[in-house]
């Protein structure tokens, strides 16, 4: 049994250097998207520029935080007009645990008065390590983000590109990476992400994804909702927890819709907080949002449909 | 806890290491105690289930073995071990298809459909208690005197969640051996671990996201996308299941235990009849013995028509016995038909192959027994019965005639994984081709005991990485876990 264990320590030892070096190479160029579970995506998406713009902002009377719901949502700009000062901090498939552990990094910084978290059924029931990688590879290294990293659920493609990211910095730090242009998207200083592109009614409901489906809510998602929620609570931070709007048509895709709905509801009713839901025909019909005019995807409000949720919410909502 | 996650990995370890520390004399209990422990993490509200399993076996095989009434006693055993098995599993199923066709004839099922649940392995420990049974009956083997033996070997965890369907005389000494630390033998069984792992994770579920993708968006996709997605499923299933049985007789092996090999490689197989004998080892020997034999002889007045009405029925019920589906009956059905084909036509076809060189006679044999094999788990993996009639239907419709289209039909160009994630999956396949043609005819893990320790470690590693940088993580379950 010596021999075994002597034998093992040997494996583990030549198993960890190679893992180390092969996530090192793997983190370069051409690599990087091949290896399937380690992901490096520096100055890839929003993002980079998103947590370098953040450096001019502190204390803001509202936060926006959740996924690209978020940052294609709520233009800041509007609220500027209306005197409000905000920041947007939405990101990629954010989930409720990417959330948490984000805010944990940025409330002392940006003390807000009033959080908006937009929550829906596609990041209740995805496990976030998408996100993660997201963050981690384009935001400063954290704790917060550590923690996020290996309390992800299923995260070894996490663990592998967390590694890689900070081996890769070592040779190249994040402060010399390049923000890229992405096609048909404006980066606005602020967090908001403009839509620049033309897309038809046809394109937009032509999308596989808009076919009948039930939506799983993953419970750890659920648990860190709760967390998250406490957490905003414990700052003494007024939450308004939203749903934004999507196009009808996917809406309608997703078949246990209202149970997921009433998911979140319950627990905003748990919590004593407040949650909108602008599918709901009250609000979707006043906003008058057509899929042809106010959406450049099946479920992203273009430039107008955004303008139409933030004049509506800073009306209905704020005031 | 499934056997792909680091939690049974690490609970592997902890008993293995509890294992040999203890004296034999109580390394059933550990055992035992550890398979309850398995089961209920997965089925905590119908540990019951299996007690009673192991019960009615237990006293069947004792009042067997004690009273005359043999052919009653075996009889309510017999029916008391099918009646949980259709219970649990196929009452649904039965009911469904009773109100279906009762509708049909214009009247109403009065027997509504029940909420249950279908404890973790019940198909396998069924089998097992079957067998055992039927051993005892036979006067093949005399029946276990303690419990705690005996329930051991049914809750082993290595085979609880998908076999395999382990022979009691095969198994049940083992129990009784004294296993000492064997460097070889847990280092091999180390080794079969890791390489069921590779095959789940690295070549199984990388093909799953293909053909589920397809599988579950049937008319979305163009004929080319369809047959990939037919042809990865076969080697997806190979590799699952075969992956999940090296990592269950990988860790009875570390235990110092010997379960019976369930793939032998199937996909060199010339005809279906071999195919069966390569494929699901457990479970096809399994209804040889105790179906198919029986029966044929019971009908061998019947000549060749008994044989095909034998071959017909086992497979029908071999069908059935991998799910409450009509899917899966038709795929043992086809089975069933394509066995009696070959029962038939065997003279003629001996005869067609004397006219042939050796090698095109083994290829044709190999590339149509895989189409065929392939074609039939269409069924096996649809979605309903209707949407398996879409896919072979749809197989050949618009199929590609310039080499443009052809690529504009391949999955990385429909969109369901990248170019690179498809050249990945192709490598895996070819790493099955490997398995198949040339691991087992150049003897690699005898060639690879005999190179030195680091060469040896380097290898490991190596496959151990793959799984790191290339295995699925987030598909986790096995296939025939469902069974």
């Amino acid at each position: 049994m010596k021999l075994f264990f002597k034998n093992i320590f040997k494996l583990f030892t030549i198993l960890i250097i190679t893992y180390l070096i092969f996530l090192m190479i793997f983190s370069f160029g051409w690599l990087n998207s091949k290896v399937t579970n380690v992901k490096n995506l520096t100055g890839k998406g929003f993002c980079l520029v998103k947590f370098r713009d953040i450096e001019k902002y502190n204390n803001v009377d509202i936060l926006f935080l959740g996924p690209s719901h978020t940052y294609r949502g709520f233009d800041t700009r509007i609220f500027s007009e209306n005197n409000i000062t905000s920041f947007n901090i939405g990101s990629s498939n954010q989930s409720p645990i990417n959330s948490y552990y984000l805010l944990k990094d940025y409330i002392n910084k940006l003390h807000p008065d009033t959080i908006i978290y937009e929550i829906s059924s596609e990041t209740l029931e995805i496990d976030g390590n998408e996100s993660s990688i997201d963050l981690i590879s384009n935001l400063p290294f954290s704790w917060e983000l550590v923690k996020m990293g290996l309390n992800t659920k299923n995260n070894l493609i996490t663990v592998n590109s967390m590694i890689s990211v900070f081996l890769n910095r070592i040779l190249h730090p994040l402060k010399n990476e390049i923000h890229p242009t992405i096609k048909d998207n404006k980066y606005i200083s602020g967090g908001y992400v403009e839509f620049t592109g033309q897309t038809t009614y046809y394109e937009i409901i032509s999308n596989p994804l808009i076919k009948p489906h039930k939506s799983i809510i993953d419970n750890q998602q659920l648990k860190y909702l709760k967390i998250l929620i406490d957490f905003i609570k414990s700052k003494n931070i007024k939450l308004i927890m939203v749903s934004t709007p999507i196009t009808p048509e996917y809406k309608q895709s997703i078949t246990n819709y209202d149970e997921i709905k009433n998911v979140i509801k319950n627990i905003a009713i748990e919590k004593n907080i407040k949650y909108i839901d602008f599918n709901d025909s009250e609000y979707f019909n006043k906003m008058e949002l057509k899929t042809e005019r106010h959406f450049f995807d099946y479920t992203h409000l273009n430039k107008e449909g955004c303008k139409i949720l933030d004049s509506f919410f800073i009306k209905n909502v704020l005031k | 806890m499934i056997l792909n996650s680091f939690s049974y990995i690490f609970f592997l370890f902890i008993i293995s290491i509890i294992y040999y520390a203890i004296p034999h004399k109580f390394r059933w209990f550990l055992l035992l105690i550890s398979g309850i422990i398995f089961f209920l993490l997965a089925s905590p509200q119908l540990i019951y289930i299996p007690i009673a399993i192991i019960l009615i076996s237990y006293y069947t095989g004792i009042l067997l073995n004690k009273y005359q009434k043999k052919k009653l006693i075996f009889s309510i055993g017999i029916i008391s071990l099918i009646g949980i098995l259709f219970f649990y599993k196929y009452f649904n199923f039965f009911n469904d298809s009773i109100t279906y066709l009762l509708k049909y004839l214009g009247y109403n099922n009065s027997i509504s459909n029940i909420s249950i649940l279908v404890p973790l392995g019940i198909s396998y420990i069924t089998f097992q208690a079957i067998g055992y049974l039927i051993e005892i009956y036979q006067n093949n083997q005399l029946p276990e005197k303690k419990l705690s033996i005996l329930a051991t070997y049914f809750m082993f965890f290595p085979k609880l969640t998908a076999g395999p369907v382990e022979r009691a005389h095969n198994f049940l000494p083992q129990l009784y051996e004294k296993h000492k630390f064997d460097y070889q033998s847990v280092t091999d069984g180390f080794k079969l671990l890791i390489w069921g792992l590779f095959k789940k994770l690295v070549i199984a579920d990388r093909l799953a996201i293909i053909t589920n993708s397809v599988y579950d968006n049937i008319e979305y996709y163009p004929s080319v996308t369809l047959i990939s997605a037919t042809i990865f499923f076969t080697i997806q299933l190979y590799a699952d299941f075969s992956g999940y049985t090296d990592i269950a007789r990988g860790s009875a092996q570390i235990l110092g235990f010997k379960m019976m090999e369930n793939f032998n490689l199937p996909f060199i197989a010339k005809s279906s009849t071999e195919l069966w004998r390569r494929w699901h080892i457990s479970l096809s020997s399994w209804f040889n013995e105790y179906f198919f034999t029986p029966l044929s002889i019971s009908v061998r007045n019947w000549g060749t028509w008994g044989l095909i009405f034998a071959s017909m029925a086992t497979f029908l019920t071999l069908g059935l016995w991998h799910g409450s589906s009509w899917g899966f009956v038709i795929f043992g059905g086809i089975q069933g038909v394509m066995l009696s084909i070959e029962l038939v036509t065997k003279k003629l076809r001996k005869k067609a192959r004397t006219k042939l060189p050796k090698f095109i006679n083994d290829t044709l044999g190999i590339t149509f027994t895989f189409a065929f094999f392939s074609f039939a788990l269409i069924f096996f993996r649809a979605n309903t019965v209707s949407d398996a009639i879409y896919v072979i239907t749809n197989l050949f419709t618009n199929f590609p005639t310039t080499y443009i289209d052809l690529i504009l039909q391949l999955p990385f160009s429909q969109d369901i994984v990248t170019k690179a994630e498809f050249a990945i999956t192709l490598i895996v396949i070819i790493i099955i081709i490997l398995e198949h043609y040339f691991f087992n005819k150049f003897k690699i893990t005898n060639i690879l005991k005999r190179k030195n320790l680091y060469f040896r470690l380097v290898i490991y590693t190596i496959v151990i990485l793959a799984i790191i940088f290339f295995g699925v993580f987030n598909m986790s379950q096995f296939i025939y876990f469902k069974f």
